[in-house]
């Protein structure tokens, strides 16, 4: 493992390295699953070279981002994050991007996931995170409820899709919901 | 510099001037301290970043109209896009600051909805709030959220509300 902050059973969390940008670059590229956002916009490696860069500089900060990498081999799949961070109200807005494609359905996403708020509330003491997801997503909302977040709303006309606007979907974790659907998930695998 | 359209009868909307790096603690969106050289730097480097088009984040000063004095700030996120998100401060020296936010709501989301022409506008809102929320009601907005223990109060915490208004000027074809 490289610079490892969190480890799980297959997978570890470690901080984006400037060198990850043209992985980051080539799977925001090759990503088939258009329903997830309005579609694709090619992305210079570059610009993800600054972003490593800048995301890094300002201690605390408001974005924490963590490259998701395989245990086995190493190999970098995804980012998860934890932004907009209220440090005073104890706050932050998670988020998950896994790819390719084929890496998906096999439980990384919501071990990273896992991972990720193991880091929001034991280590940053946050209270609550939230997260939203556009409507034509229904796979990232159905594992944001395996992962234990809630529903609190809907954002009407968030974005558009086939010439229909579509509503963004909130939903919002406690700390205790998150231990419940910890221990669930563990006796899952047990 | 008062502006002729964002006034009302207790307050005043304006964008903001140099001269206001004295006043930052009454305008500036966060909790701790700044001085006027640091309110100096964001009125230089963040608000003098546009001109013609409209800023990524609109920042107002809320100017009490007897006597003149600023009493608090506006920050709108995506002024110049189809959804905006207004957030509002008030000077923590502000006796009648529900009063101030709530004519600050007054003139911001029929601004925002008729003439800006914003698809959505959004205003979060602490649950404990109650005469905000009634303000927001009367403008005919709705709750669209309710994110729960969300802002912390001493010695507790309260939900967070998101009040959405949509504006019946945009043909919407819904999914």
């Amino acid at each position: 493992m490289r610079n490892p902050l969190l480890v799980g059973d297959r997978l570890y969390l470690r901080p984006l390295e400037v060198a990850d940008a043209e992985t980051l670059a080539r799977l925001t590229t090759e990503e088939s699953e258009t329903q997830m956002e309005r579609g694709r916009i090619p992305v210079s490696p570059l610009g993800f070279e600054r972003w490593i860069a800048v995301a890094h500089e300002r201690q605390p900060p408001n974005d924490v981002y963590f490259a998701v990498c395989l245990k086995a081999d190493d190999r970098f799949i995804g980012i998860v994050n934890v932004k907009d961070i209220d440090w005073i109200n104890r706050t932050g807005e998670t988020g998950t991007g896994l790819g390719p494609a084929e890496i998906r359905s096999q439980g990384y996403g919501t071990e990273a996931k896992h991972l990720l708020l193991e880091y929001c509330f034991d280590r940053l003491h946050l209270h609550a995170v939230w997260s939203h997801v556009w409507e034509p997503n229904a796979r990232s909302a159905a594992a944001l409820a395996k992962q234990g977040y809630r529903p609190a709303g809907r954002l009407k006309w968030d974005d558009v899709k086939g010439g229909v606007y579509r509503d963004a979907l909130l939903f919002d974790l406690l700390r205790a919901d998150w231990l419940a659907a910890r221990d669930a998930w563990r006796a899952g695998r047990s | 510099m008062r502006p002729p359209y964002l006034t009302g009868q207790l307050i005043s909307l304006r964008p903001l001037l140099l001269d206001d790096k004295e006043d930052a603690a009454a305008w500036f969106d966060g909790p701790f301290p700044i001085n006027a050289s640091r309110a100096e730097t964001f009125l230089k480097e963040d608000v003098a970043a546009s001109a013609w088009g409209p800023p990524e984040r609109l920042h107002l000063v809320i100017v009490r109209t007897e006597p003149e004095e600023i009493v608090g700030g506006v920050r709108i996120e995506e002024p110049g896009g189809r959804t905006g998100e207004i957030h509002i401060r008030i000077a923590p020296w502000v006796a009648d600051a529900t009063e101030v936010r709530a004519e600050a709501l007054r003139l911001l989301v029929p601004w925002l909805r008729d003439e800006v022409e914003q698809m959505t506008i959004t205003v979060p809102v602490p649950a404990d709030e109650s005469a905000t929320v009634a303000v927001l009601e009367e403008l005919g907005m709705v709750q669209a959220a309710r994110l729960r223990e969300h802002v912390a109060r001493p010695g507790t915490r309260v939900d967070l509300l998101l009040y959405q208004a949509l504006n019946p000027g945009w043909e919407v074809r819904d999914a």
